[in-house]
Order: structure tokens, then C-alpha cells, then sequence
């Protein structure tokens, strides 16, 4: 029996495949990062608010790596969770909320706010060339009638040879990124005197 | 000794590969660009000063400078880098800086301050909409995707992690300590105002909850 040629059913082939092909060059990386150690520091006695948005949770980069490949990280769990940890290393006592959290019962002093404002990554053209990972967050304190307390962005950067495992090249930037974002954050806000004015402390 | 060993034919063939080697690494050298030296606010070449908040500005003119600093000449596509060193020098008080409280003025247009230090919301808006059309803050991102030049091809990547890093973002700065960064300006209005403009700006002192605001007048020639 003889078939005859259907557009309709070659077209739908064609696109099928597309979506199959794209799909698969997708490269989605988890990058094992270090939670940070803090020093040891007198609390501000305060009780904030760490607001976690939707935008900060669903951070990512991506790139096209090679010309059939692309590179994602997601770091969104990573900043929850060291940003959690910042926040209770720094003042006496948080309370995490979402955005679509109830409103709080308990009535606090003030509410942190992270923001990523850039994550950026260098692409050198070969793979002996230096590549430059940037994480930058603004960390944004605002009272009860949300008026802006403090503020501060703090950027992490780390370069290395990019090489040719993009992964692991990813992943040391990455965690070095997060190192100094972190760390300097908790510098940052430690040391602030009117932090400490605003919490009597 | 078969023709193959011959020294001469080995030289032959390695100075050929040498060459290629070496054309393929230049073509494929990483662009790099330099940071911007930061500069105190004496250093600068245009200055403000009250109440404890000090301000340099240092605007990026000339093709040469923003070719080496961004990879691009920015001035061609009408937009200015302007180079920014913020210092507190008062003993009990943070300020906090915000890029949006930063304006670029026409001279000609007289845009005067707004309420001075009230702090006023509405004051600050209004000079945002009103007098102030010398330049409008342009996200780096955005300029980005400029093709400004040739460049843009192979090394658009550092050039826009570059404008993208560098940019000056919301900071408190603590007393004593000086914070550096850029601001971009897309410039408007040019025949009005020439090469002449002036940068608005207001900063939150955080012990009085007030806004200081400064000006700082700014010329160029253009060449």
C-alpha cells in the first residue's frame, strides 16, 4: 500500500524532534554549595522579618555554553537557605515569610528584604580563558510602615580558568561567589551603627 | 637520514604551525578590561560638599577612556558613564544612596533643588519629572544591547558583566567609609544644553531620617 506524505504530520515530526533536541542540550547543574561559617558576634537585639520573595526563590542563570549546549544554575534554595542562616546570625530573632504567607501575627521591629541584583557569568572563548562569576544582593531593612531602615548590596566575585568541565569550574566560582557575598553581608551588617541604633543595642 | 628528519623540513613545518598558534590565540584572547582606579572624592575632578556627605564625580568624556574602562566608546551613542565616589565624613550617622535619587539636569533648564532636606516624597518626584531632562538613568542592561560596536560580537559577555557590576547600587554608607561606582546616563536634549549639565542628588541621612541634597555642575567638550 502506498502512504501518502501528510505536511500536517511532518511538521508536528519536525517540531517533536526540535523540542526533543533542545531539551536534551539543556544542562541543568546542582552546584554542591558550602553553607558559610560566621564568627561569633553580639546579636542585634531585634526581631525582624526575613521576607523570601518568589523572584528570589526562582534565581537562575543560563547561557548558551556551546553552540548545541546550554548551561543552567539554579541557586534559589541555596539563597533561602544561606540567607536564613545570615539572617539568624545576625539578629536575636527571625521569623521567615513568602510572599503569599498570612500576614504576621507577632509584630516585629522590621522586615529584611534580599533582592539578587545581578547574577552574572563571563563566557571566554576558549577554554583556557578566565571566567568571572558574579553574585550581587541587595539586603534592604524597612519598618513598620515601609520606609527603608537600611540598605546595602554586597557583591560576591570569583575568577578561575574557566577549563574544560564547565560544571566544576561553575561550581568553584559559585561557592567562592557565595563566600564573600555572605560573609560581607554579615560584616556589613554587624557593623553598622545604625543597625544597632534601631535595635537600642 | 630520510627526507622526512631533515632538519630543515621540521623548521619549515613548526614556524607555519607557530604562526597559526599564535594568530589563533590572539584571535581568541579574552578581552580585559581594566577596573577603574577608585578615586577619593579630592582626586575627583568635580566635587560636592555638606554636612558631612562628600561627593566626586569623574564623567567618562573621551572615546579612549571609555573604550579602555567598557570596551566601547559610550559618548558615540549618546550615553554617559559617570564615575562616582561617595564619602561620609561624619562620626554618627549612615547615609543611604539609592540610584534613583540621582538626576542629570540641564543647565539651561535651571532646575533649582526641591525642597531641601524635607525629605518630601512628592518634592523628589516632582524633580524628577520636572527641569530635569539632561539624561535619563539607563540601565546597564540595557545599554548592552546597543551595538555600539564591533566588539559588541565576540566580547559582548564581559562588556555587559562589566557595565552590569560596575554600576553604583542602593548602599548605606557607613561613617568614615567611601563607597565608588558608575551610573549611566542616556543624554537628551542636547542642543538645549550643549555640553553642559548638572548631577542632582539625594542621600538619606539615617540618624535624622532627612535627605541632603547636592549638585554638582558638569562640563565637557566633546571630541
Amino acid at each position: 500500500m502506498r502512504t501518502h506524505w501528510k505536511p500536517q504530520s511532518a511538521a508536528s515530526a519536525i517540531a517533536l524532534t526540535a523540542c526533543l533536541l533542545l531539551a536534551a542540550c539543556a544542562h541543568v547543574w546542582k552546584l554542591p554549595i558550602t553553607p558559610v561559617t560566621y564568627p561569633a558576634a553580639e546579636k542585634i537585639q531585634a526581631h525582624v522579618h526575613l521576607m523570601i520573595t518568589d523572584e528570589f526563590k526562582q534565581i537562575s542563570w543560563e547561557a548558551m555554553i556551546s553552540p548545541m549546549d546550554k548551561g543552567v544554575i539554579r541557586l534559589g534554595d541555596e539563597l533561602v537557605r544561606e540567607s536564613e542562616r545570615l539572617a539568624r546570625a545576625v539578629f536575636a530573632e527571625v521569623t521567615v515569610v513568602t510572599s503569599s504567607s498570612s500576614p504576621p501575627a507577632a509584630p516585629t521591629e522590621a522586615v529584611l528584604i534580599p533582592k539578587v541584583v545581578s547574577f552574572e557569568r563571563t563566557q571566554p572563548t576558549t577554554i583556557f580563558g578566565q571566567q568571572t562569576t558574579t553574585l550581587e544582593v541587595e539586603w534592604r531593612l524597612k519598618g513598620p510602615t515601609g520606609d527603608t531602615l537600611w540598605v546595602d548590596t554586597i557583591k560576591g566575585e570569583s575568577t578561575t580558568k574557566m577549563g574544560s568541565n564547565h560544571k566544576k569550574s561553575a561550581g568553584v566560582q559559585v561557592q567562592a561567589a557565595f563566600d564573600q557575598l555572605f560573609g560581607d553581608a554579615f560584616t556589613s551588617m554587624t557593623s553598622s551603627p545604625d543597625l544597632r541604633r534601631l535595635a537600642g543595642t | 637520514m630520510s627526507r622526512s628528519d631533515h632538519p630543515h623540513n621540521s623548521r619549515r613545518l613548526s614556524l607555519p604551525l607557530l604562526a597559526l598558534a599564535a594568530f589563533g590565540f590572539t584571535g581568541c584572547a579574552t578581552l580585559k578590561l581594566p577596573d577603574f582606579p577608585e578615586r577619593s572624592v579630592a582626586q575627583q575632578p568635580h566635587r560636592a560638599v555638606q554636612d558631612g556627605l562628600a561627593v566626586g564625580v569623574h564623567p567618562i568624556t573621551e572615546a579612549s577612556e571609555a573604550k579602555k574602562y567598557f570596551g566601547v566608546d559610550l559618548l558615540a551613542a549618546d550615553i554617559l558613564a559617570v564615575a562616582i565616589t561617595v564619602e561620609n565624613r561624619s562620626t554618627d550617622s549612615g547615609f543611604t544612596l539609592e540610584k534613583e535619587r540621582f538626576r542629570l539636569g540641564n543647565v539651561a533648564a535651571g532646575a533649582g533643588r526641591p525642597d531641601k532636606e524635607s525629605g518630601d516624597e512628592t518634592a523628589a518626584r516632582a524633580l524628577g519629572t520636572a527641569g530635569l531632562v539632561g539624561g535619563v538613568l539607563v540601565s546597564p542592561i540595557l545599554i548592552s544591547l546597543i551595538p555600539l560596536s564591533a566588539k559588541m560580537g565576540s566580547d559582548a559577555k564581559i562588556i555587559r558583566h562589566n557595565f552590569v557590576t560596575k554600576e553604583l547600587q542602593a548602599k548605606t554608607v557607613n561613617p568614615g567609609q567611601a563607597v565608588h561606582g558608575f551610573l549611566y546616563f542616556q543624554l537628551a536634549d542636547q542642543a538645549a544644553s550643549g555640553n553642559d549639565r548638572i548631577l542632582h542628588l539625594e542621600a538619606l541621612e539615617l540618624r535624622t531620617r532627612q535627605y541632603k541634597s547636592l549638585e554638582i555642575p558638569l562640563h565637557w567638550e566633546r571630541k
